[in-house]
Order: structure tokens, then C-alpha cells, then sequence
């Protein structure tokens, strides 16, 4: 099992968009979380919690705050995954679907990571985001619809 | 009708979200209709490349921060004191179980493992010594615990590279624990144990516990455990054929 912290910034890098947006939201959340340590139940999930307020803060607090420093638009980074070893089928469809995940819109990028890479089910996830499971549901449909689109080209050769 | 059937619910049919009735409402559509088997394939994602990709992500994190520890503002608090001695060079999670006690309240998945581990390190080959008892004695068995633990357990009958030896039911922090004990090649012992858990779902993965080979995973909030012998690569073949089928 990965470490919890990583985690979190990987969740905080799909609703930021970029590294340093990531680093920062990742650090107040730590910040934070020090702060409200008494807000925690013991009993419940102590790693929802952090998503949770991650997805807070970010909302919250540190959005507006890096649309203004950025002049208005929150620009998504274009990120190079690390070396993963040979240019292998695999490795080369892998960084193709990071860069498709990515180019997603911020909502449904954040939801695509909690299910389908953190494997929270729809409820749990619903509940993190704070949105109707409904919504959850539909931000999936139109992740997955987006990303089909480019590697069907793939499939047919056509990129 | 097929129109009323949304993207929303193939993706939830692709996610195995639906209930059996839904999903089975799902497949006879599909069956009979070729336009919405399109919209399924349109919806097609690739999820182990995603998965991949998003683990390598990983190691793009940087390490946790150094925090400041917040001034209580109740006076004096020893636990802030504790916490900062104890942040330097934590995960973020063991920071944060250091706040409130050692004993979390969240149930921790690793201690159920140590717990079946500590046990199945015990075994040798003589204790499975008693004859494998027929097939048809074996799933009575598994269908006997499985319909104490609360999941269907009887596909484990077969389990690649495994005899079926016997099966009991345990019992950890008031929680019933199935382990199905098999001899397994080079006659070492191999243990399945299943037990409802805190998480709903945990994608499999590989470790040493207590000196065993062990894979573990979690499904609809039960936690799996392949446990036996030295050898990783096997309990994780293991683990992906029974995971697949129970």
C-alpha cells in the first residue's frame, strides 16, 4: 500500500492541475489537519478525512487564491510521468491516458483519481466531494466518454 | 426500453456498481440491442493503464513537510510536543495516529494480517497430515462458512497450485474469520483467510508477514489474505485466480 502522503498529493495534483499547485495544497492540508486533529473521530476513516479536507481547502481556500496569482485561468501542466522503463505497449498507452486524464476538466479528473485510482466506491466518493452520487456517475460518464475518443484513435492508428 | 438506459448506468454497469437486478436488466439489453453495446464500447477506459500511470505518479510527490506545530490555545498542550518529536521523517498518517493514541480507532487492515500470519507461521506440513477430503465434503464446508462469514466462499474448492485440506472458522476482535487451509507445492502449507474489514475496496498487492509470502486485497469490505511459503510471485498468481472467482 502506498504512503498516505503521496496519495494525497496525487489527489491534490488532480485538483490543482499542476506540481507546485500540488505541493502547496498538499502542505496546507497537512497544516490544517495538525490544526483540527480534535475534529477527527477516532472510529472513522481517518484516510477520507484527509481527502475530504483536501478537497476543502483546495475549494475553499487555495483556488481562488492561485486563479488570481495566475492572472485569471488555473493552467494545467503538462507533466512528464517519471522514466517507467522501456517504451513497452503498456508504458506508452499508461502516459497517454495520464496526459487524457489530465486535460480533463478539474471535477472530473479529481473524480476519475478517488475511483478509479484510489478505488473509493462511488458513495465514498461522492461523500469526499460532497456532490450527489448522481453526479458522480455522470462526472465518470463524460471522463470516460473523453478518454475513449483518443485511444480509439490509437486503436485505429489514426495519432 | 434500451433509450432509457443512460451512459450513466453503462458506467456504472462497467464499474460493477449496479445491483444484481440492474445489472441483469444491463446484459439483456445488451444482448438484444446492438446500438447500446456501441455506447459501451464507447465508454471502454483503459483502467490498468490508468492505474499505472497514477502509480508511477507517485514518486512525483515530494517528501512530507516539516510542519509548525499549532500554538494551542488552551495553554500548555504536551501532545503538540509529542507530535512535533515524532513528525521528522513520518508518513503523514502515522503523524496524524500520533495525535489522538496509538490505538486509532480505524481499524487497521495490518493487524488482522500480523494476527493470521502469527498463526500460519506455526504450521508445518504434519499438520495438514489428515487425508484431503472429497470434493463434494469440501464445498459443504465452504458453503457451511460461507454462509456464517457473510460470503460466498465455495469457488475456493479449487485454487491453483493448492489442495484443499480443511477449513474452520476464527474469530478476531469479535469479527468472524474464515481460513481455508491448503497444502501447496514443495508441501508447504498455504492459507486463504477472508474477514470483513473497515475499507470497501483495496487493489491487491504483495508483502512478507511474519517471514510468509502473503498477497492481500479487499472487495465489498472483505479483506483477502493468501499466505504461505517464500514465494511472492505464487501467493500473487494465487491471489489473482481466486480473487477473480470468489
Amino acid at each position: 500500500m502506498p504512503k498516505l502522503y503521496p496519495r494525497l498529493w496525487r489527489f491534490a495534483l488532480s485538483l490543482s492541475g499542476s506540481r507546485s499547485n500540488a505541493d502547496d495544497l498538499a502542505q496546507a492540508v497537512v497544516q490544517r489537519a495538525l490544526e483540527q486533529a480534535d475534529k477527527f473521530t477516532p472510529g472513522t476513516k481517518l484516510e477520507a478525512w484527509l481527502f475530504t479536507m483536501t478537497r476543502r481547502v483546495w475549494l475553499n481556500d487555495l483556488r481562488a487564491q492561485k486563479i488570481r496569482t495566475a492572472g485569471g485561468l488555473l493552467p494545467v501542466e503538462d507533466i512528464d510521468l517519471p522514466d517507467a522503463g522501456p517504451d513497452t505497449e503498456t508504458n506508452i498507452l499508461a502516459r497517454q491516458v495520464f496526459a487524457q486524464v489530465m486535460a480533463l476538466p478539474e471535477a472530473q479528473r479529481a473524480t476519475v483519481i478517488l475511483v478509479y485510482v484510489e478505488g473509493y466506491t462511488y458513495a465514498e466518493a461522492a461523500q469526499i466531494l460532497d456532490i450527489p452520487i448522481g453526479t458522480v456517475m455522470s462526472r465518470l460518464a463524460s471522463a470516460r466518454k473523453k478518454i475513449e475518443v483518443a485511444t480509439q484513435g490509437r486503436k485505429a492508428g489514426t495519432l | 426500453m434500451t433509450e432509457t438506459i443512460r451512459d450513466e448506468t453503462l458506467t456504472a454497469y462497467l464499474d460493477g456498481a449496479l445491483s444484481e437486478a440492474e445489472r441483469r436488466e444491463v446484459e439483456t439489453a445488451l444482448e438484444q440491442d446492438g446500438a447500446l453495446r456501441a455506447r459501451l464500447q464507447a465508454l471502454d477506459l483503459p483502467t490498468d493503464a490508468l492505474r499505472t500511470a497514477f502509480e508511477s505518479a507517485l514518486e512525483l510527490a515530494p517528501e512530507p513537510p516539516n510542519v509548525s506545530v499549532p500554538e494551542s490555545t488552551s495553554g500548555a498542550n504536551p501532545r503538540w510536543a509529542i507530535a512535533a518529536l515524532v513528525i521528522v521523517g513520518a508518513t503523514l498518517g502515522l503523524l496524524l495516529g500520533s495525535l489522538w493514541s496509538p490505538l486509532s480507532g480505524s481499524k487497521d487492515a495490518a493487524d488482522w494480517k500480523l494476527a493470521v500470519a502469527n498463526y500460519q507461521v506455526l504450521y508445518v506440513p504434519q499438520t495438514l497430515a489428515a487425508p484431503a477430503p472429497d470434493r463434494l465434503a469440501a464445498e459443504r464446508r465452504l458453503a457451511e462458512l460461507s454462509e456464517a462469514l457473510g460470503r460466498d466462499l465455495t469457488q475456493a474448492v479449487d485454487a491453483q497450485g493448492l489442495e484443499f485440506r480443511r477449513a474452520q472458522m476464527l474469530g478476531l476482535e469479535g469479527q468472524p474469520l474464515v481460513q481455508i487451509a491448503y497444502m501447496g507445492p514443495n508441501n508447504s502449507p498455504v492459507a486463504i483467510c477472508v474477514t470483513p474489514v473497515d475499507t470497501t475496496t483495496r487493489a491487491p498487492s504483495a508483502e512478507t508477514i511474519a517471514g510468509l509470502a502473503a498477497a492481500h486485497w479487499v472487495q465489498d469490505g472483505f479483506g483477502f489474505l493468501v499466505i504461505g511459503g517464500a514465494d511472492l510471485d505464487f501467493v500473487s498468481d494465487v491471489a489473482d485466480d481466486i480473487r477473480a472467482r470468489l
